[in-house]
Formats: C-alpha cells, structure tokens, sequence
C-alpha cells in the first residue's frame, strides 16, 4: 500500500474522497426542469394576491413595515376615540344614532326644535319640549362604522289642515 | 485529352463548438430561458456539491441550490461581467448557503446513504480504511460519517475553503475570488482548517 505517512497527504485523500457523494440517480438530468417549474411558480404566487405582494414588500423593506403599523395603529385609535365621542354626543341628542344624522323637522315646529337646539347646546337643561318626548325610549346606537338601527321619535304635532 | 476528375473535398464534420458563458449570459439577459438552462447544466453539479458539502444534507442541499439559480436569474440583469458567471453564481450560493447556515440551528441530518459505490474501489479510501490503526475495524461510511463530523465542527469560513480547495478542487485565486478575500487569506483559513481536521481525526490519521 503507498499510503502517505503525512497527516495532511492523508486528510487531503480524505477529504478528495467525499467527491464520491452524490445525489440519487437522474438528480441532475432533472434540476433545470425544477428549477424551471420552481420558478414560475414562484413567479404565479408572487403576484397572486395584494396580501402576499404587501408580505413581500414589507419583508424587504422592514422600516416601511413599522411605519405602516404606526399609522395603522394611531388611525385605528383615533377612530375608537371618535366614536366615543359620538356615544357620548349621540345619548344627548334627541335624534338616534348621533347628531350627525339629522332630520328636519316639520314646518310649524320651530319653536320646539329651538327648545330642542338650547337642550343640545347645554344638555343639563331639564326643559324639554313636550313634543319631542317620544313614545319609547330612543336607545344610542354602538355602531360607529355600520348602519344603525334608526327609531325616529314619535312627534306630538298639533294636526293642520 | 486528359479527363480532369474533380476531387470534391471531404465533407467537414460538423463540430458544434461549446457556447462561450458570456454569449450565453448575453443571450439569457435578454429573457432566453434555455441560454440559462444551459448555464444551469453546465454549474449545477459544482455548486451542489459545494453545498452539500456545506450543509452534509441531501435536502437542504437541493433548496438552496435551486434559490441560488433562481436568485442569479432574477439578478442576471445587474451582472455586468467583471467576474466569469461560474465566480458570480458560486458567489451568491455560498453567501445564500452561508446564511442559512447561521440560521440553522444544530438541525442537522446527515444524508450520507447516497455514497457511491465506486468510492469503495478507491485506492485511497481502501488505504486509510485497511491500515493498521486505533479503528482498524472502520468501515468506509464511518469514516465518511466522521469525517462529516469533522467537517461540521468547523466555522462555516473555514469549511467553505476546505471544500472548495480540497474537495472541489479550486485554485487559491479563484477561491479568492468567490470569497472576496486575498490569497493570503485563503492559505491561513485553509491551513488552519486542516489543523482542526487533523486534530479531530487524530485517531483515523495517524
């Protein structure tokens, strides 16, 4: 046998040896094809919907996903504090759902609809005109951003002809 | 009258002459699927072996293979040939191959089952396996397996240069160049390897 005395010639025909560590059979014949196949694949999924193209832009771009996050979260706590504002505005107001769906009130009523207004200006005011008390109670609404259940309040009004 | 026979000249054999890489780049540029096909087949089996010498795994091995012609497809427009294509895609293998490796945390199988048969024929291996030593008894795939070991017991720098040197085959410069790294460097990485090698196969070495 010629083998090498020297360690390092010894660990050198070693390490050639692992040259015979192959893949199974017919590995190589196929890899461009799937690699071909893998990469219209991923081509196919890249674009395939908005979320996965967001995933893959904020995945590079770690800063801009930050940022967003922020804004997303200081809108979505804005919007939580309007609306309880609203809650609070719409329990006061003669009109359910909130002030910001008005009505307008019938001609002839104007002098109730001041009343109405001074009530909603200072809402410690216990004078009520008669007319706006409604027959049942009118509950605020909790949507903020759906449709409420709208209950108009049964108006009193003298009948005209 | 002397009747003149027009010797035809043989007919020339048709040798089509390999396509050199950068035409092949060029034309692959230009969204030519199968220029790069055939980029592809002329560096798969070098860089898979790279790999898998890197990672001792079959699967992981096929992964970044394929992510790393994926990726130099993807990048193939920004290559602007300052580098041959084989230092360039070597280059984004071995750092994509690296990285995973820093990320892969002690998840580690050996796939070492796909050793060829000639390997048992050769005079090396039949050398080292039938010498008289501490493991006498060593059959190849133990010594394969410990070699493996070995192998994974050093840094990932150190582990590129043995594999590229000593198992590839690659010169100090061309290694300097996937690296991006002197020649100077390259010799200590690989001298220093070599020692922790020897240290940790003492006992099949000696």
């Amino acid at each position: 046998m010629n083998q090498p005395k020297d360690p390092t010639e010894k660990l050198k025909n070693l390490l050639a040896c692992k040259r015979y560590e192959q893949p199974p059979p017919g590995y190589f014949s196929r890899f461009p094809e799937r690699l071909r196949a893998r990469l219209e694949a991923e081509e196919f999924v890249e674009y395939s919907s908005l979320w996965q193209w967001l995933v893959n832009k904020f995945d590079a771009k770690p800063v801009v996903a930050c940022v967003y996050g922020i804004a997303l979260s200081t809108l979505l706590l804005a919007g939580f504090n309007l609306s309880q504002v609203f809650d609070t505005e719409s329990a006061v107001s003669p009109v359910a759902g909130g002030p910001w769906m008005g009505w307008t009130p019938p001609t002839g009523l104007m002098d109730n609809v001041e009343l109405a207004r001074n009530r909603y200006r200072n809402p410690s005011s216990s004078v009520l005109p008669v007319a706006f008390l409604p027959v049942n109670s009118v509950s605020s609404s909790r949507f903020v951003f759906g449709t409420p259940i709208q209950r108009q309040p049964a108006l009193f009004a003298p009948f005209q002809d | 009258m002397t009747e003149t026979v027009l010797e035809q000249p043989p007919p020339k054999k048709q040798t089509v002459a390999p396509i050199d890489d950068r035409a092949l780049v060029r034309t692959a540029q230009n969204g030519d699927f199968e220029a790069y096909d055939e980029l592809v087949r002329r560096y798969q089996e070098r860089v898979y072996a790279t790999l898998y010498h890197m990672t001792s795994n079959h699967e992981d091995a096929n992964d970044l293979a394929q992510e790393a012609f994926i990726k130099g497809f993807r990048a193939l427009k920004s290559f602007k040939g300052d580098s041959s294509f084989f230092t360039w895609i070597y280059r984004i293998a071995v750092n994509r191959t690296i990285n995973f490796l820093k990320k892969r945390n002690k998840r580690i199988h050996m796939s070492l089952n796909d050793l060829e048969f000639n390997a048992e024929h050769d005079p090396d291996l039949i050398a080292l396996t039938s010498e008289k030593n501490p493991r006498r008894d060593l059959n190849l795939v133990e010594l394969q397996e410990k070699l493996n070991e070995a192998m994974l017991k050093l840094s990932h720098i150190h582990r590129l240069v043995v594999t590229l040197h000593d198992v590839q085959g690659l010169s100090h410069d061309e290694i300097s160049k996937i690296m991006d790294c002197n020649t100077g460097t390259v010799r200590s990485r690989l001298f220093y390897a070599r020692q922790q090698l020897q240290a940790y196969l003492s006992d099949y070495l000696t």
